[in-house]
């Protein structure tokens, strides 16, 4: 069975993509993992390239673009996105998306952050966090306090608590730990809003109406998912 | 779906031998999408914008409208096309056969939009 879930038919999705794409109602983003510093030099040729052809969005940008919907700037949008929280993300990405004049969106399954640092490389295993060979016999995550720090100048967003996929049978228990415990986490570290959500494989709104629920009751603002940015409320 | 819902007519204009390029050139990029290192690599991708509220008739709300109608018809009209070639008549489109058309799209066409009201760019 495939990771990536959608609702409904194929046909659908497809129909609803090629009404974004016609109306202008799409975004693009540069989506990171793991920033290994031997490919930092590549990194950057990426990022000035965008930095030349596109311009930045903050949550700020995000929501006027939905709530005027137009884009405000010279350049078309972009958001370079960094999941699962990687420590090598602070060190390597942060400062090159600063440099050229990008804020990162960066999304973190908030348990990481917690876990102690002799136990991160075996969660990462147990979660589908992906090691690179840097990275061994160090701490893997960011801490609290570094996030709190990046968090001044980037948008930190959850990719629930503990780097979980949505499937149709989730039972609640899971779904509220997920959705509403990582919120809450974050919010409690972070001292804010936390507004936008992504499940690991991408799930959006419709795949499991139950997590739809939740993510309502959650209060968050926007998910993220394979192919859209849904606007929740 | 409607006439206008669809770009056949699109697809009848090309014949066998360009239908038959453009298939190459989209499975050359799809290959090189899927070798790319995921853990470690950016992946440029579009994303769709979509307000999941309903409006007062109950109608979903389609989101903003914006960029340059040209460049967003041509990125439509590949989309169309690459999905009725992978598709046919005895099998859906899986998600991840979706996901790899977007990033064909991205990582062939990420940047040649071009700011309104600026000169065209060479590609």
């Amino acid at each position: 069975m495939s990771k990536l879930l959608i609702p409904g038919a194929w046909e659908t999705l497809i129909r609803s993509l090629r009404q974004g794409f016609l109306q202008g109602s799409y975004v693009r983003t540069v989506n990171f993992h793991n920033t290994a510093l031997n490919r930092q030099d590549e990194y950057e040729r990426q990022l000035e390239y965008c930095h030349r052809h596109f311009s930045s969005v903050d949550e700020a940008d995000l929501s006027a673009w939905f709530e005027t919907g137009t884009w405000h700037k010279d350049k078309p949008g972009l958001l370079p996105i960094f999941f699962e929280g990687y420590r090598n993300n602070l060190e390597v990405a942060a400062p090159l998306a600063e440099s050229y004049g990008f804020v990162g969106w960066f999304f973190i399954p908030s348990q990481f952050p917690s876990t102690p640092v002799d136990e991160q490389a075996a969660f990462a295993e147990a979660h589908h966090i992906g090691l690179i060979d840097e990275d061994i016999d160090r701490r893997i995550a960011m801490t609290w306090d570094e996030l709190r720090e990046l968090d001044k100048r980037h948008v930190i967003a959850s990719h629930t608590k503990t780097h979980s996929r949505l499937t149709l049978n989730s039972p609640d228990k899971e779904l509220r730990r997920e959705i509403i415990d990582s919120k809450l986490e974050l919010e409690r570290e972070l001292g804010h809003e936390v507004s936008m959500f992504a499940w690991l494989y991408g799930s959006e709104i419709g795949v499991n109406p139950r997590a739809d629920r939740y993510l309502q009751e959650a209060g968050y603002r926007y998910l993220l998912s394979n192919f859209k940015i849904q606007k929740l409320r | 779906m409607s006439k206008k819902d669809n770009f056949e007519p699109v697809l009848e204009l090309l014949d066998s031998e360009a239908m038959k390029r453009l298939k190459e050139q989209f499975e050359r990029r799809a290959e090189r999408c899927r070798n790319k290192n995921y853990n470690e690599e950016g992946i440029p991708m579009f994303l769709v914008l979509e307000d999941v509220g309903c409006d007062a008739s109950g109608a979903a709300r389609t989101g903003v409208i914006s960029g340059d109608p040209m460049y967003n018809l041509m990125l439509a009209a590949m989309l169309e096309v690459f999905s009725s070639h992978l598709a046919n008549q005895d099998r859906a489109l899986e998600p991840k056969e979706i996901s790899i058309m977007l990033e064909v799209l991205a990582d062939q066409y990420f940047a040649l939009a071009n700011p309104p009201n600026s000169e065209p760019t060479p590609h």
